[in-house]
């Protein structure tokens, strides 16, 4: 499954990793593909329009920070809104999820 | 990461930020600053020595479509005109009407340059036909056959604008097609202004009202950016057609038509090297 599939589902994927902690956009890109074991990858520029779009709408919280070591970075941050936002798109991806296990499934057997 | 630069990535970059030249400079410079660390990064990681950039680049996809997505977000912040001074207000209508007017096809600046010559070249005889050559002479023949030439080289330039349509150019349906038929329309009204000079003015302000069409188009765009250009270059449009008619109006009055023409010969080089940045006929420099 390759960026056709993902696209649509940027901003989800990216307030989801966003909420086990703060990343730059870099480690936002490697998290997604380490937690969909390198199924889900997308081309690395849209990130940052969709970043720039949660951070608009209040979802994130964009601020640079300086590192221990080499130069400042930009850390995205998830807002408590931004936690709202994930609480209901997972709640709406399982009820999609849920729909389409029951037509696959019926089909299946 | 090292801190040596990579020439590939650098021209990336600028590829990118050439979109966002509309946005603050501090937006500009944390945007590349920030894409430059992931494209760093990104080529770091990559396993084929060889390819280490281009894989990367590929990763990380199209600079002008990346450029303009991260500039559409900013857009509605940045293209807000109502705190900013008048001079600030200029500056923002000018990149504004820049950045929706992007540069010609190659083929079309030549082509520009070749009707440039041809209008005032054309002009030229018909002001001296009026000064005194004799009617329906070889000269007269040269000046329509110059203007035929102008008009089918402009018609070419229009079938250009047409391709370069989305998904096979680089320009939006609806600016292409807008952009097509006013060059479509600029190719007939100049020829039918200076061959028919008395029953052609219908022509010529039908043809002329056709020009404007792709401001129209335009108006309907979604985008603030596209708006405030369309608005300010209509604006200017009229102010420029004011200009125009009261500069016609006292040459007719005054000293006649016909023989101010001739002073449009040299400025047709004026416009023609303003087109290019450096004259038509120069000659080509050979890289060492």
């Amino acid at each position: 499954m390759k960026t056709e599939s993902a696209k649509g589902h940027t901003a989800t994927m990216i307030l989801a990793v966003l909420d086990s902690g703060p990343l730059h956009g870099y480690a936002i890109a490697r998290e997604i593909e380490r937690r969909s074991d390198n199924l889900l990858t997308c081309q690395e520029g849209i990130l940052y329009p969709t970043l720039r779009s949660l951070e608009r709408e209040g979802l994130v919280l964009a601020q640079w920070e300086i590192q221990s070591s080499g130069p400042a970075r930009k850390i995205y941050t998830l807002t408590e809104a931004g936690k709202g936002a994930l609480a209901e798109r997972t709640q709406a991806w399982r009820q999609l999820q849920q729909a389409m296990t029951g037509i696959l499934g019926g089909l299946a057997s | 990461m090292n801190n040596e630069r990579n020439p590939q990535i650098e021209q990336y970059l600028d590829r990118l930020c050439e979109e966002l030249k509309a946005l603050p400079p501090e937006v500009q410079a944390e945007t590349r600053t920030e894409i430059g660390q992931h494209l760093y990064s990104l080529a770091a990681m990559q396993r084929d020595p060889k390819r280490i950039v281009e894989s990367a680049l590929r990763q990380f996809g199209d600079p002008a479509r990346v450029g303009q997505a991260l500039a559409r977000e900013w857009e509605e912040d940045a293209w807000d005109l109502s705190q900013l001074s008048l001079r600030e207000r200029l500056e923002k209508i000018r990149a504004a009407i820049e950045l929706e007017s992007p540069p010609p096809h190659p083929s079309q600046r030549i082509i520009m340059g070749v009707q440039l010559y041809l209008l005032f070249g054309a002009l030229s005889i018909f002001g001296a036909h009026g000064a005194g050559l004799p009617p329906h002479g070889e000269w007269t023949w040269l000046g329509i056959a110059a203007l035929g030439v102008y008009a089918v080289v402009g018609l070419t330039s229009a079938v250009i604008e047409w391709q370069r349509a989305e998904p096979r150019g680089p320009l939006r349906k609806s600016r292409a097609y807008s952009g097509a038929l006013g060059r479509a329309a600029a190719s007939f009204w100049g020829p039918a202004l200076i061959l028919s000079p008395q029953q052609g003015h219908n022509v010529v302000f039908l043809l002329f009202a056709l020009t404007l069409v792709p401001a129209v188009f335009n108006r309907f765009e979604p985008s603030r950016r596209a708006r405030l250009a369309t608005d300010s270059t209509m604006i200017f449009g009229g102010i420029l057609g004011m200009m125009f008619a009261l500069v016609a109006f006292v040459s007719i009055y005054f000293t006649g038509v016909p023989s101010l023409t001739w002073l449009l010969f040299p400025l047709g080089y004026i416009a023609n090297r303003w087109l290019h940045k450096k004259p038509l006929l120069a000659r080509r420099r050979v890289a060492p």
